[in-house]
């Protein structure tokens, strides 16, 4: 049995922790965000979406499918975060 | 079919306090939605129980009404915390709708118009513990509150009860539903306190 291939031992990698200061960006200000829809491909900030609050968690959703694009729901204390719907999201311009 | 009055209300000694943990008494009925709510007319309404390729069974609105009507009045209880006591609901048992379905299916996924699952084990829809209803409080209910017609499940949290229901799905293996997928609990006990993974 090959046990690199889900623990490589190679030098190609670093440790998930490097990209913290990279996401620090997407904390300040994700809702300036452009999101696009992994349902119908469109995109939009993520403020310009639909939020629908008054339920078990918030859900976001597409502005053109309104199809789901993420859902925050808190486990008591505990912030699940899912993004199925969304393809990527962009910050900043060129 | 005997209402499911007394056993609901039976162990009850004091309604302020005995509700399932972490739950609290409202007397309004909040409305909660992950969506817009779907306008579906009579006239296109139908509900449907896929049992398998092949095995599908439908019926339209009117068939619905043809099916014996029960009379229900239970506690609700919304894992958002509150609780309603006493709700009365108008409606066709799901013991009705699959008496003529046979199944070896131990799970199902509930769908509505609109695009909600949720799953519950098919024992959980039967004896006398699930129905298909199109009244609250002696009025139609409304679209806001999943009408034409929703799924009733009172003995799981609220979110079960799908809004808008359109068709129930069985399955040989157990599958989360939206908010199943989505942080919440996969059966959903209120008195066990399931609500969250």
């Amino acid at each position: 049995m090959d046990d690199t291939r889900h623990h490589p031992l190679d030098q190609e990698h670093l440790d998930g922790n490097a990209l913290a200061g990279a996401l620090e960006q997407f904390v300040s200000d994700l809702t300036s965000a452009e999101c696009t829809c992994a349902g119908c491909g469109s995109s939009a900030p993520l403020a310009a979406a639909l939020l629908y609050a008054k339920a078990p968690g918030m859900v976001l959703r597409c502005p053109t499918c309104t199809g789901v694009l993420l859902c925050l729901t808190d486990q008591g204390g505990r912030q699940v975060l899912t993004v199925d719907g969304v393809r990527h999201l962009v910050i900043g311009k060129p | 079919m005997a209402t499911p009055t007394s056993g609901f209300t039976g162990r009850r000694q004091n309604r302020d306090t005995d509700l399932p943990p972490g739950q609290y008494l409202t007397g309004s009925f909040p409305v909660m939605s992950a969506g817009p709510t779907p306008r579906v007319s009579l006239a296109d309404w139908t509900f449907r129980i896929a049992a398998g390729p092949g095995r599908t069974h439908l019926w339209n609105w009117p068939q619905l009404q043809a099916l014996p009507q029960e009379d229900i009045t239970t506690d609700i209880h919304c894992v958002t915390h509150w609780s309603k006591v006493g709700t009365t609901w108008r409606g066709v048992s799901l013991d009705t709708l699959f008496e003529d379905v046979g199944s070896d299916a131990e799970y199902s996924m509930v769908h509505s118009y609109g695009g909600y699952t949720t799953n519950v084990p098919l024992a959980d829809l039967l004896d006398g513990r699930a129905w298909i209803v199109h009244e609250f409080d002696g009025e139609a209910l409304p679209p806001a509150h999943g009408g034409p017609a929703r799924l009733l499940v009172p003995h799981l949290y609220f979110w079960k009860s799908a809004k808008w229901v359109s068709g129930i799905h069985l399955m040989d293996q157990d599958s989360p539903g939206f908010w199943e997928t989505n942080g919440y609990n996969m059966y959903g006990d209120p008195w066990r306190e399931e609500r969250y993974w």
